[in-house]
């Protein structure tokens, strides 16, 4: 459990909008998976099937959201300023604020794509899965996935290009051609 | 910018946001707490929504056997002019709303009052459950000893007041067919509660009828306090409530499809139809009775968990 308990957490809080809600997740998910342990039959599974938990609770999370969004009596609760404060407890003292703001560009611009194309992306570019790991936990084709990071990249692409966050961006972007 | 230009920096962005997930990950003993500990936690949990739970069963039971008894205790008055409240329950407010014709929304508001009691009851349980088990230095004992004080009232309020509130209706619907040239008894409950009232207390003031019903009304809340207090495991069970339900459903199809046409009998002696009638209902009274204790008593579970 506990070489896999790292980066399932790190992967559960790059799901999410704050590093407190993904430990919240990540929590809930090490509950579920405590309660169904007798159902575990390759232990040699044993990080897949952690991810696919983790995966799973994140697709209730993301339904329940939607639910809350319509609801009328759930007000907004102003995830962006109250998940950069609750990030700050999560961050070494090193850590710089070009980075800090690096990492909420990221949250704002995953938050955007569709739960499979998150979670695709999480793996892949955070956890640096392969794309077989990735299809085992999500239980898709390795071309599915690669389909999926591909469309996820994509958005996240024109969702940087779309100027929502250009007020954001750096100056000097190493690289920058333009 | 350029395509590869914001590419590196989606890149560079989400390798910061993989340090950040990365960085301070609490101790998985931190995160989990040992499993008797959260086995207890769950266990308080339970115990206490089990208690408001409890509370709010035992208000809808409470208010569907009173207005039952109201019912009955109406009609004898209404029809009793020598008795002394008549002429004060003749010219009371409650009389005349209940009489009226123009608030078709009576029904309505009987429920709503019904809900917003119970979700009242619900939520000052929970208060007190709350503040009992926060002031214990044995917080786990103080809810059980909740939960299991809650638990006969819930189970006998609620078995009798749901059996009670079903029989009579079943009662008055599978009556009713006798009459002539009149829609089903449901209809008049989704078209017109004035004439659903009406109807309905016309069965019940069929002597026989009525003599029945309060048998009925006296033998459910009985069976409910025994069932409360003896708690029969064999009721318990899933199977045997659904099938109680089936029967009752099948019972009460079975005395209407019994109630063909005939002319009214309002007083008398019953006839050997209504009698053959009169036993399916008792019988689909019993099967109902069977189904709602087994549900009641499946809802409180608190004799069947170890203590700790």
């Amino acid at each position: 459990m506990e070489p896999v308990h790292a980066r399932c957490a790190a992967f559960a809080r790059g799901l999410c909008r704050s590093s407190a809600d993904g430990d919240d997740l990540y929590q809930e998910a090490l509950l579920r998976a405590f309660t169904r342990l007798d159902g575990l039959r390759d232990e040699g599974a044993f990080r897949t099937w952690l991810f696919r938990i983790v995966v799973s609770v994140h697709r209730n999370h993301v339904r329940r959201a939607w639910v809350r969004r319509w609801s009328p009596f759930h007000g907004d609760d102003a995830a962006g300023d109250g998940a950069a404060r609750a990030d700050a407890g999560y961050r070494a003292s090193d850590w710089s604020p070009e980075a800090a703001e690096a990492a909420r560009r990221a949250r704002q611009a995953l938050a955007m794509l569709p739960a499979v194309q998150r979670e695709a992306i999480a793996m892949f570019e955070i956890e640096g899965m392969l794309v077989d790991e990735i299809a085992a936990v999500q239980r898709v084709s390795a071309s599915a996935v690669k389909s999926r990071l591909a469309r996820g990249r994509e958005r996240l692409r024109a969702h940087y290009e779309g100027g929502r966050i250009d007020d954001a961006i750096p100056e000097a972007v190493p690289g920058d051609s333009t | 910018m350029s395509r590869t230009t914001i590419d590196q920096l989606v890149s560079s962005d989400l390798a910061a946001l993989g340090r950040e997930a990365r960085g301070r990950v609490s101790a998985l003993d931190a995160m989990l707490p040992d499993e008797p500990v959260r086995r207890d936690r769950a266990t308080l949990l339970e115990l206490a929504n089990e208690y408001a739970d409890g509370a709010a069963s035992a208000v809808w039971g409470a208010i569907s056997l009173a207005f039952v008894t109201s019912v009955l205790v109406l009609t004898v008055v209404q029809d009793v002019p020598s008795f002394q409240g008549h002429e004060r329950w003749g010219d009371s407010w409650f009389f005349f709303w209940l009489n009226s014709m123009d608030d078709s929304m009576r029904p309505c508001w009987l429920f709503a009052f019904a809900l917003v009691c119970a979700t009242a009851g619900r939520k000052l349980a929970a208060r007190r459950c709350a503040a009992l088990i926060g002031a214990s230095p044995n917080p786990d004992e103080t809810a059980r000893r909740l939960a299991a004080r809650i638990a006969p009232w819930s189970i006998a309020l609620r078995t009798a007041g749901i059996t009670a509130f079903g029989v009579y209706f079943a009662v008055a619907i599978a009556f009713h067919t006798t009459m002539l040239s009149q829609p089903p008894l449901w209809h008049w409950l989704m078209s017109d509660h004035y004439m659903f009232v009406f109807w309905s207390q016309w069965h019940v003031h069929d002597v026989a009828r009525f003599r029945d019903l309060c048998l009925a009304w006296a033998a459910i809340v009985a069976a409910s306090v025994w069932v409360a207090r003896r708690r029969p495991p064999v009721l318990r069970g899933r199977a045997v409530g659904w099938s109680a339900l089936g029967v009752a459903l099948l019972a009460i199809r079975a005395a209407l499809w019994l109630g063909s046409p005939t002319p009214a009998i309002a007083s008398g002696p019953v006839p050997d139809f209504h009698a053959v009638r009169t036993l399916v209902t008792a019988i689909g009274a019993i099967a109902l009775f069977v189904a709602v204790a087994s549900s009641s008593l499946r809802r409180s579970p608190t004799e069947e968990r170890a203590p700790s």
